[in-house]
């Protein structure tokens, strides 16, 4: 199914919970992920959101200073927290966005309406991000899912709302498949 | 100020504190996560008492603790992990703070800026890091492995590594048209430079994770640093968890020159022998399966390794001189005072004293161990066989005595077991009628 078009900025419209600047970080990360593969600044995008499949035509910005972001696994990790929030918010309507500081990074949790001011993390659906510039050997998407899933099961997030969002942005596409 | 505006503070001085050291302000970086964990503090602590409030109690006091940490109080992020430790229910929260707690240990005593740039470094190290476990082939201390096992796999490890490396940066030289006046001095720096490091280690088997460093250091471009950083995942995906099917010896035996094939690939059939007295699995990165690494065969070997031989004479000489072969060159490189060499001995005729001599289908690969305090070690994985002597052909004699000893056995035994099962294999394979040898 084909749907209008839209641009990765769309989503520092949407999200509450984040500042601009960090949205921009991320955006600007998944451009220079994008750029990688598609030319001009966009590409038509398939978002495969349980298991129903849309193709949109996807811009993004990409006038901006690219010295310092060459790491390709940042590209594929923050890049692929820009595509899972534009999933949850541009497209689900989730509208708010709590994180908490874990380990190596941060963990999010969406809401759809304004949040308990006191238990603010309840009733939240968490997500587990992933990104892949390009397919390598068994390095796929479709493990990448399966991989994701086994990391909640394993996990006491297993009894939470919980989805798991991957981004391949050689394609370019993005898969949310609810776990829970 | 409400509970909910103390977290937004700090999760946005957080990321601040994150992108600050990406870009190298390392002050910077240390001030804001120090905004970031007072601010945390003090809405983690309205929920000390607050049992009803889950999840966000759990989630703020696992969120205190780990800003604490990585902003260097480490008195302060301990305050956290202790009180979760107790009072927290969920076990991947849990977890998290034992992590947490470990890191608080390691790092007591330190100042405030080596912790909150170490902890990132730690981090990082992580998810860049392979986890392997060596557990003994039979539990004689339990599950524990001795030293002298870490110790061997180490050795083996490294130095196949460190000429991986060394073989991936003359293909990057090339590939970049990068000049050097002498690569090979050049590829000889780069190997001294590949230095696994430790990210986590735990008991219980022996558990550790190990990765390549990932700092840009004085003079190192950005694909210098891929390169560097990667080789550790790159050498453990293409070579050290392969299979060696056909195929893929195939492939090695283009990719590779037979020195290279040497240097890299023969101490990984160190790790993968019979003999060794551990055996070595991992976690898969995608799959998060545990993996063994399989044994080798004496076929693999006989197809990937090039034949470091010596005629006899040689073997006569090394009880007084050390000589090493590179490849089948056979030219010597080095000559001291003996302590100890290996070499290799094929050997397509098994001739044991009272038998006819066995003519195999295929050679076989013996391996040689000379040390000078014991003499001449023989060795054939594949059937468990192994002999010493203090003269080389005694040491050869008796090696096929044990040979075709085992063959009769196995003759003779009417149900055998897996082991047996395993052995017997090999003989048939090399043995066209063994069944005819009593």
């Amino acid at each position: 199914m084909e749907t209008s078009e839209h641009h990765l900025r769309e989503i520092l419209d949407k999200i509450k919970g984040l500042t601009e600047a960090q949205l921009t970080y991320y955006n600007q990360w998944a451009a220079v992920a994008l750029d990688r593969y598609h030319m001009n600044s966009n590409a038509k995008y398939i978002f495969n959101i349980d298991g129903n499949g849309i193709q949109c035509p996807l811009s993004w910005d990409s006038d901006f200073s690219k010295e310092g972001m060459k790491e390709k696994t940042d590209m594929a990790h923050f890049g692929g927290i820009s595509l899972a929030f534009f999933v949850m918010c541009v497209l689900l309507d989730f509208s708010h966005v709590q994180q908490s500081e874990i380990g190596e990074g941060v963990d999010y949790r969406f809401q759809k309406s304004n949040p308990n001011e006191d238990n603010f993390f309840s009733n939240s659906h968490y997500i587990e991000i992933s990104g892949l510039l390009e397919e390598y050997k068994t390095n796929t998407l479709n493990n990448r899912i399966k991989g994701k899933h086994q990391q909640i099961d394993k996990g006491t997030r297993r009894e939470e709302a919980s989805s798991i969002i991957v981004t391949l942005f050689a394609n370019p596409i993005t898969i949310k498949e609810i776990h829970k | 100020m409400k509970p909910i505006e103390l977290h937004q503070i700090a999760v946005d001085n957080s990321f601040l504190a994150k992108k600050a050291r990406q870009d190298g302000n390392e002050d910077e970086a240390i001030k804001y996560y120090e905004i970031a964990a007072k601010h945390e503090s003090k809405a983690a602590d309205y929920y000390f008492e607050k049992y009803d409030l889950e999840p966000t109690r759990s989630i703020l006091i696992r969120s205190a603790a780990f800003l604490n940490l990585k902003a260097g109080y480490i008195e302060e992020a301990e305050r956290y992990i202790f009180f979760g430790l107790v009072n927290i229910k969920d076990e991947i929260i849990k977890s998290e703070l034992y992590e947490a707690l470990e890191l608080c240990i390691a790092h007591k005593g330190l100042s405030k800026n080596q912790i909150s740039g170490n902890i990132e470094y730690i981090y990082g190290l992580r998810r860049k890091s392979l986890l392997y476990i060596l557990e003994p082939k039979t539990p004689e201390f339990g599950k524990a492995v001795t030293l002298e096992s870490i110790t061997e796999f180490s050795n083996n490890y490294t130095k196949s590594l460190k000429a991986y490396s060394k073989s991936k940066f003359r293909n990057y030289c090339s590939e970049k048209n990068t000049e050097h006046e002498n690569l090979e001095l050049a590829a000889e720096k780069f190997y001294k430079t590949i230095q696994p490091v430790v990210a986590d280690a735990a008991f219980g088997s022996f558990k550790f994770s190990i990765a390549s460093d990932f700092i840009t250091r004085s003079g190192e471009t950005t694909d210098f640093v891929s390169l560097k950083s990667n080789i550790l995942i790159r050498y453990h995906d293409e070579v050290f968890s392969k299979e060696l099917t056909d195929t893929q010896i195939g492939d090695y035996k283009n990719e590779y020159s037979p020195e290279e094939i040497e240097q890299i690939f023969r101490p990984i059939f160190n790790i993968r022998s019979n003999k060794t007295q551990y055996r070595v699995s991992y976690y898969d990165r995608e799959s998060l399966k545990r993996q063994y690494i399989s044994r080798s065969k004496n076929t693999e070997k006989v197809k990937l390794l090039p034949v470091r031989e010596v005629d006899k004479d040689e073997i006569g000489m090394l009880e007084s001189v050390i000589a090493h072969y590179h490849g089948s060159s056979r030219k010597v490189i080095l000559r001291q005072q003996l302590r100890s060499s290996s070499f290799d001995y094929p050997s397509k005729l098994i001739e044991a004293k009272g038998y006819a001599p066995i003519m195999l289908n295929e050679p076989i690969i013996i391996n040689i161990e000379f040390n000078n305090e014991i003499g001449f070690t023989l060795s054939f994985d594949d059937l468990d066989l192994e002999v010493t002597s203090t003269n080389f052909n005694d040491a050869l004699a008796q090696f096929y005595e044990h040979f075709v000893n085992l063959l009769r056995k196995l003759n003779y035994t009417e149900t055998l077991s897996e082991t047996e099962q395993g052995y017997w294999k090999v003989i048939t394979k090399l043995i066209t009628n063994p069944k005819a040898i009593q």
